[in-house]
């Protein structure tokens, strides 16, 4: 990976507690507002954050005691793009491959619908006994 | 998240501003349904200082809308805008519940006879 077009990074480890939501919300919008991202774009990072959090919570992590397992952010700056890296070390569960179409929103799909729409990018990697999954957001040209 | 209501008889106009997410949600559907419980039919749910709402919030609109139905009431929407719009048009939230352009009209539309 090429580092050197990464303009800024944060990290943050959170544990599988709803408790966590709140704190990883703070920080994101933290790192938005510090690198004076325009609110829309920083409000759909949020909501991409809880659905995602949710989905690792609940279905990837679902058994699992609560605050018994970390979930690493991170949230990357690019010169054209912003990504939002999810890592948690869960059995297998790809949420590019679940369902979340319309027919089953009402089944805890719309979540999925909302991070494929609000995103540009969503992709899923298997690395080693670890779900990571990446989304990115274009940025829209400088005028 | 603020929430923000006014009452007028079984008529109830519920202000959410700023965020709802997994984390407020249950405080939102705790409010609504004491409403409903209080005696309310009619509920507007004014959304046009709401920034964003993620799918927590939605499942619980659904819910309280059922509730609501219950009891013969009805619950409306209205002050979409921005992302919240956004988020009811990509869910198909829009065709599974009762949304009006204004506030005035959305308290017509609750006002049960």
């Amino acid at each position: 990976m090429d580092v050197s077009v990464i303009r800024q990074e944060s990290t943050l480890t959170v544990v599988n507690a709803r408790a966590e939501f709140a704190r990883a919300a703070t920080w994101l919008h933290d790192f938005s507002a510090g690198m004076g991202l325009p609110n829309d774009l920083a409000s759909r990072l949020l909501v991409v954050l809880d659905e995602v959090l949710s989905n690792v919570v609940n279905h990837a992590l679902a058994g699992a005691v609560e605050g018994s397992r970390e979930i690493r952010l991170r949230i990357r700056l690019r010169p054209e793009a912003v990504e939002l890296e999810i890592v948690d070390d869960g059995p297998v569960f790809d949420p590019t491959f679940a369902p979340g179409t319309r027919a089953d929103r009402q089944l805890g799909g719309a979540g999925l619908l909302f991070v494929r729409s609000l995103m540009d990018e969503v992709r899923f990697i298997r690395q080693g006994d670890r779900n990571c999954l990446t989304l990115c957001k274009k940025l829209a040209p400088m005028r | 998240m603020e929430i923000l209501e006014a009452r007028t008889g079984d008529m109830a106009v519920v202000h959410v501003v700023g965020q709802v997410n997994s984390g407020n949600a249950p405080e939102l559907d705790e409010r609504l349904k004491q409403l409903v419980g209080a005696g309310c039919r009619g509920i507007v749910i004014d959304l046009a200082r709401l920034d964003h709402m993620t799918s927590a919030g939605f499942r619980c609109l659904l819910r309280v809308d059922r509730q609501v139905q219950g009891v013969a009431g009805k619950l409306v929407l209205c002050g979409l805008q921005g992302l919240t719009l956004e988020l009811f048009e990509v869910g198909g939230f829009l065709e599974m519940l009762t949304i009006a352009a204004t506030r005035e009209e959305a308290m017509r539309q609750a006002t049960v006879n």
